[in-house]
């Protein structure tokens, strides 16, 4: 089998969960196919010179989490410059009222923090895959773990705890 | 608590994406492109980088001396002047005349030598080898007009004489 029939076969099976993956880290769908693309393309091109194809999945999954973040810190360099915010948020349509708000405060959280929430809690890696996926060490992640979980309280407020739980009990009954 | 809020919300995200708006056959075009264009890049740096070296070669080597490119095998080591020189040598003992023709026809076989040599070595010879052997007797003559032999002479005379008693009254 050729690396191209390869590829094929591969994309077809993980682009939608990859381009999920993107979607969480960057937080809209144009940007998420941008940093898909991107990943796919380094993958066909560091296909042929792979030794090995098991461990593929983990290496596309580290592909997009660095393009994601060599893309936020390129934005300070970037000819086009956002005045505002995208018109599109589709995702607000098909959200609930609870997760919407976590949603909008994860937005407010910085990549790299954003990163390794998604990998831990979206993918379940463990803190050493998420430092291997990285590139940092596992007490950088457990700290960006800690800062990021911290910064999401504190967009959300004290009362959304309870708000949460109001809203769970009623979902219930 | 909240870790499982945000596991909740990704699933709820996910339940409804959104049509892909590429395939596997526009990455494999892109990539196609990229391979093309790399090799394209690496062909040019290549022959860009030959042509640099070749002409650095032929800028060193015309830039040699044209003397060193003989490639005429070396000639005989030429006689030092030390060693090969004939030395003339005149004793007085020899009151043959030198030949005229003896002496212009010993040059020096190498012509790279330096023409001070041969003319600071063979003019002290002749004045500073001349050696006394004979003493005259006391009393006589001597037959020679050479001012180094008569001093020699007196000297003896002087000394040979027995010494004079003077009694002064």
């Amino acid at each position: 089998m050729s690396w191209d029939a390869e590829f094929t076969h591969y994309f077809d099976r993980c682009a939608d969960s990859m381009r999920f993956t993107a979607f969480l880290l960057c937080g809209n769908h144009h940007e998420a196919e941008d940093v898909v693309q991107s990943a796919f393309l380094k993958l066909y091109l560091a296909g042929p010179k792979l030794a090995q194809r098991e461990g593929l999945d983990a290496y596309l999954r580290q592909i997009v989490v660095r393009t994601f973040l060599a893309e936020r810190r390129r934005v300070r360099w970037k000819r086009e410059k956002l005045t505002d915010s995208l018109p599109e948020m589709p995702v607000a349509e098909s959200l609930s009222e609870d997760k919407l708000v976590v949603w909008h405060a994860l937005a407010a959280v910085p990549a790299k923090q954003r990163a390794t929430l998604v990998l831990r809690y979206w993918h379940d890696l463990g803190v050493e895959e998420t430092a291997a996926a990285l590139g940092c060490s596992v007490g950088t992640v457990k700290s960006n773990t800690s800062r990021g979980l911290k910064a999401l309280k504190q967009r959300l407020g004290p009362e959304f705890g309870e708000l949460w739980q109001e809203v769970s009990r009623g979902a219930r009954g | 608590m909240l870790e499982d809020e945000l596991k909740k919300t990704f699933e709820e995200l996910n339940i409804q994406p959104p049509p892909r708006t590429f395939s596997a056959v526009d990455i494999v075009h892109r990539g196609t492109r990229v391979k093309r264009r790399r090799r394209a890049y690496a062909v040019g740096a290549t022959g860009i980088g030959t042509a640099a070296m070749v002409a650095v070669v032929v800028a060193f080597a015309l830039n040699q001396p044209q003397g060193q490119n003989d490639n005429s095998p070396a000639g005989p080591p030429a006689p030092e002047s030390a060693t090969s020189t004939p030395v003339q040598t005149t004793t007085p003992g020899s009151t043959e005349p030198e030949d005229p023709t003896s002496s212009s026809e010993g040059p020096p076989p190498s012509t790279t030598r330096p023409p001070l040599q041969p003319t600071g070595t063979t003019t002290p010879r002749t004045t500073t080898t001349t050696t006394v052997t004979t003493i005259p007797s006391v009393g006589t003559t001597p037959p020679y007009t050479d001012t180094t032999r008569t001093e020699s002479t007196t000297q003896i005379q002087q000394t040979s004489r027995p010494p004079q008693i003077t009694t002064t009254r």
